[in-house]
C-alpha cells in the first residue's frame, strides 16, 4: 500500500511539473510582457530593457524556469511585479473558495446524476424517461457562464433572493456563505450533472439487465428498490471514469464562474494575472490548479477500489489526466 | 399447490408458450425439460411475474389458491422470496458483485421480516450451514468472486430458502457447474425439499439431471407441453415421439458413457424452428420420423392411468420399450 501511494504521489508531482513547463513556455508566446503593462505603450526601449533586467526577465528561459521552480519547492512563488503581493500567500488564501466551489459542484452533480439517471433508467420506456432525456440534452448544451448570468438576473436582480456576487467565507457566516455560493455552484453543477445523467442512465440500463437484479427481484424487492440497493453501486463504477474526465472542464468552468459572480478565488486571480502578463502568478496558479485536478483524480481512483471489491488490493495507480 | 391452466405467453405476434394444464402438488418435485428456446425458463419466470417486459402472459397460474397472472409488482414482491424462492443458472452473475454474500442472504430475511431484526445474523449463519458451506462466519464476509461456483450456488440456495418458501423454482441451477459439484447440489436440493416439505420446479435441458431429482416430468417442445407424468412412467414408457427421441439421445451418466465411446453421437434430426416458424398442427412436425397425415391438425390430449398425459397422433406403442425405436429415429445411425 505504501509503495502504491508513493508511486501515485510521484506521478502526480511529475505530471504537475510537466504541466508547469508547458504553461511557462506558452506564456512566453503571448504578445507583450509585464514591463509593457507597467510602463505602458509609450515607454522607451531603454526604460523597458532596464525594468526587465531589474525583474530578472532578461535571463534565459531555462534560468527563469529553474529560479521559479526552485522557489516553489521552498514554498516561495515570488512576488507580483505590478501589485507586489506575495503570490504563494495570495494563492493560499484563495484555495479554500475555489476548492469548495469545485468540490461542492462535483458532489452535487454526482448525486443529482445518480438520482435522476436511475429514475430515467427505470422509466426508460415511458414518458418520464424521455422527459429526463430531453432535459439532459438541453442541460449539456447550456454553458455555465450563461446559466450563471441568467440566474443572477432572475434571483439577484429581479427577486433579490441571493447576492449577485461577492463571497462570505463559510467559517465567518455560514448562512450568508452558503447563499453566496448557491448560484455559482448551481451554474457549474447543472451542466455537469446533465452530462453525467446520460452515463448513469446507460450504465443503469445495463445493470438492470444483470442477473443479480433479477435475483434481487426474486427475493422480493421491487425493480425500483432493486435498482437503488443493488444497482447504484454497480452503475457508479463507470461513472467514476467519466467524472475523472470531466474534472478539467469543471475547474475551467470554476475559473469562468468566479469571474461572473466576482468571487475572490483562484479563477479571478488567474484572469487578472493573465491580463497583467504576470508570468510568475500565472505559472504558479496553473501549477496549483493542476495539482488540484490531479488530487481529485487520485481521490477518484481510490473510489474505484471502494466501489468495486473485485479490483481492490490490485494497486491501481493509473491516472487518467 | 401450483396450478397452471391455459397459460399463453406471447412476444409480439409470436406465441412462445402454450400450456393447457400443469400442476405441482405440495412438497413434490416437477422437472420441466426441453431444448433451449422451448420456453421452459419463460414458463418458470412467469409464475412469479419475472418474464421479460415485452412478454404478454394470459391464462391462469394459481399458487396456494391465489391467482398470480396480472398481479401488481408490489403484490408479487410479497410472494417472491417469501413463499416462492428462485435460484438461477449462472450463480456468479446472479449475485451482486459489490456486496458481501452474508449481507445478500440477510437481505432476504430482513425483507420479509421472517425473524426479529436482532436474530437476522444468527439465522443467516444457520442458513449458510444448512446448505453445507464450511465456516459460515468467515464465508459471509467474502464477496461472490472469492467463492467457487459450487459455493456461489449454495449461497443462492440459502437465499432462496431463507423464508421457508413452499415452492422453489430452480432454473438450470447445475448447468454452469462441473459434474461432481452438480451431483452435490442435486443431493442438497433433494434433501432440503424433503426436510422442509418444499416443492421444487426444476428446469433443465438435461434429462439425466431431471430424472435424478424429479417425482414428475413435464416435456416442453416449442412452447407446447407435449407429455407429462410420473418420472418412471415418462422414462420407461414415453408416448410422445419427441420424448422418445429425447430419451434416446441422452448419453446417460458419465460412468456409462465409456460403453458407447467410438459410436457416433445420436442426435434428433434438424433443429427447433425459430418462434413463429412452426408448421400448423403438432410442433414436432418436420423433425418427427413418425409423422402421419393427421399431424397437421392440433393434437389432442390423451390421458393414461397415473396422471400420464401426452399430445401425439401417432404415439409410441404402449408395450414397446422406448429404446427399441431409437435406431430409426436418429440421424447419426443412418
Amino acid at each position: 500500500m505504501v509503495r502504491v501511494l508513493v508511486r501515485a504521489v510521484a506521478s502526480v508531482v511529475a505530471s504537475a511539473l510537466m504541466g508547469s513547463i508547458i504553461v511557462f513556455l506558452l506564456l512566453r508566446l503571448l504578445k507583450g510582457d509585464v514591463a509593457t503593462v507597467i510602463l505602458g505603450q509609450t515607454a522607451t526601449r531603454e526604460a523597458l530593457e532596464e525594468l526587465r533586467a531589474e525583474m530578472g526577465l532578461d535571463a534565459s528561459l531555462v534560468e527563469q524556469y529553474l529560479q521559479w521552480i526552485g522557489g516553489v519547492l521552498q514554498g516561495d512563488m515570488g512576488t507580483s511585479y505590478a501589485a507586489e503581493f506575495d503570490i504563494a500567500h495570495e494563492i493560499w488564501v484563495r484555495i479554500p473558495l475555489t476548492f469548495t466551489l469545485a468540490f461542492s459542484s462535483l458532489i452535487l452533480s454526482v448525486i443529482v446524476a445518480l438520482v435522476i439517471g436511475t429514475f430515467s433508467a427505470i422509466h426508460a420506456k415511458n414518458w418520464r424517461g424521455t422527459t429526463v432525456d430531453i432535459l439532459s440534452q438541453v442541460g449539456i448544451a447550456v454553458p455555465s457562464f450563461w446559466l450563471g448570468l441568467l440566474m443572477a438576473t432572475l434571483f439577484a436582480v429581479h427577486l433579490g433572493w441571493l447576492p449577485a456576487g461577492g463571497y462570505v467565507p463559510l467559517s465567518e457566516d455560514f448562512v450568508r456563505g452558503v447563499k453566496s455560493l448557491t448560484m455559482p455552484v448551481l451554474a457549474l453543477a447543472i451542466p455537469l450533472s446533465a452530462v453525467l445523467v446520460r452515463y448513469v442512465r446507460s450504465g443503469m440500463l445495463e445493470v438492470l439487465d444483470e442477473d443479480f437484479i433479477r435475483t434481487a427481484q426474486a427475493k422480493g424487492l421491487t425493480l425500483r428498490r432493486a435498482a437503488w440497493r443493488h444497482g447504484i453501486r454497480n452503475a457508479s463504477i463507470p461513472l467514476v471514469t467519466v467524472t475523472i474526465l470531466q474534472l478539467g472542464q469543471l475547474l475551467a468552468g470554476a475559473v469562468v464562474i468566479e469571474n461572473v459572480f466576482t468571487l475572490p478565488g483562484l479563477g479571478r486571480m488567474l484572469v487578472v494575472a493573465v491580463g497583467g502578463r504576470e508570468p510568475l502568478s500565472v505559472q504558479s496558479l496553473a501549477l496549483v490548479l493542476m495539482l488540484m485536478i490531479l488530487t481529485l483524480n487520485f481521490l477518484m481512483d481510490i473510489a474505484y477500489g471502494l466501489l468495486d471489491p473485485r479490483i481492490r488490493g490490485r494497486g491501481r495507480t493509473v491516472l487518467h489526466a | 399447490m401450483l396450478e397452471i391452466n391455459d397459460l399463453n405467453i406471447t412476444i409480439g405476434p409470436n406465441e412462445i408458450v402454450s400450456i393447457e394444464r400443469l400442476s405441482i402438488p405440495a412438497g413434490r418435485r416437477l422437472g420441466l425439460v426441453g431444448e433451449s428456446g422451448s420456453g421452459k425458463t419463460m414458463t418458470a419466470m412467469s409464475i412469479i411475474g419475472l418474464q421479460p417486459r415485452e412478454a404478454v402472459v394470459t391464462g391462469s397460474i394459481t399458487f396456494s389458491g391465489t391467482e398470480m397472472v396480472d398481479r401488481s409488482e408490489r403484490e408479487l414482491s410479497d410472494v417472491r422470496g417469501a413463499e416462492i424462492g428462485v435460484i438461477f443458472q449462472d450463480p456468479l452473475r446472479a449475485l451482486n458483485p459489490t456486496m458481501k454474500v452474508g449481507k445478500q442472504v440477510a437481505e432476504a430475511l430482513r425483507l420479509h421480516k421472517t425473524v426479529p431484526r436482532k436474530d437476522v445474523k444468527t439465522r443467516m449463519l444457520e442458513l449458510l450451514e444448512q446448505v453445507q458451506l464450511p465456516n459460515p462466519a468467515a464465508l459471509a464476509r467474502r464477496y461472490p468472486h472469492q467463492l467457487s461456483g459450487g459455493q456461489q450456488q449454495r449461497v443462492l440456495i440459502s437465499m432462496a430458502i431463507a423464508c421457508d418458501p413452499k415452492l422453489l423454482i430452480a432454473d438450470e441451477p447445475t448447468t454452469a457447474l462441473d459434474v461432481t459439484v452438480q451431483k452435490e447440489i442435486l443431493e442438497l436440493l433433494a434433501r432440503l425439499s424433503e426436510e422442509r416439505g418444499m416443492a421444487i420446479l426444476f428446469v433443465s435441458h438435461d434429462l439425466g439431471v431431471i430424472q435424478a431429482i424429479s417425482d414428475y416430468i413435464a416435456v416442453l417442445y416449442g412452447g407446447n407441453l407435449v407429455e407429462t407424468g410420473p418420472t418412471s412412467d415418462i422414462v420407461e414408457m414415453p408416448r410422445h415421439r419427441y420424448t422418445e427421441a429425447l430419451i434416446s439421445v441422452n448419453p446417460g451418466h458419465p460412468e456409462d458413457i465409456s460403453a458407447s465411446l467410438g459410436e457416433p453421437l445420436v442426435t434428433i434430426r434438424g433443429s427447433v424452428p425459430p418462434s413463429g416458424g412452426f408448421l400448423p398442427g403438432c410442433r414436432f412436425r418436420g423433425r418427427c420420423p413418425h409423422e402421419i397425415e393427421q399431424c397437421a391438425q392440433e393434437p389432442l390430449i390423451s390421458e393414461m392411468a397415473g396422471g400420464h398425459t401426452f399430445k401425439c397422433w401417432n404415439p409410441v406403442d404402449e408395450a414397446a420399450p422406448a429404446l427399441a425405436h431409437s435406431a430409426e429415429l436418429a440421424d447419426g445411425r443412418r
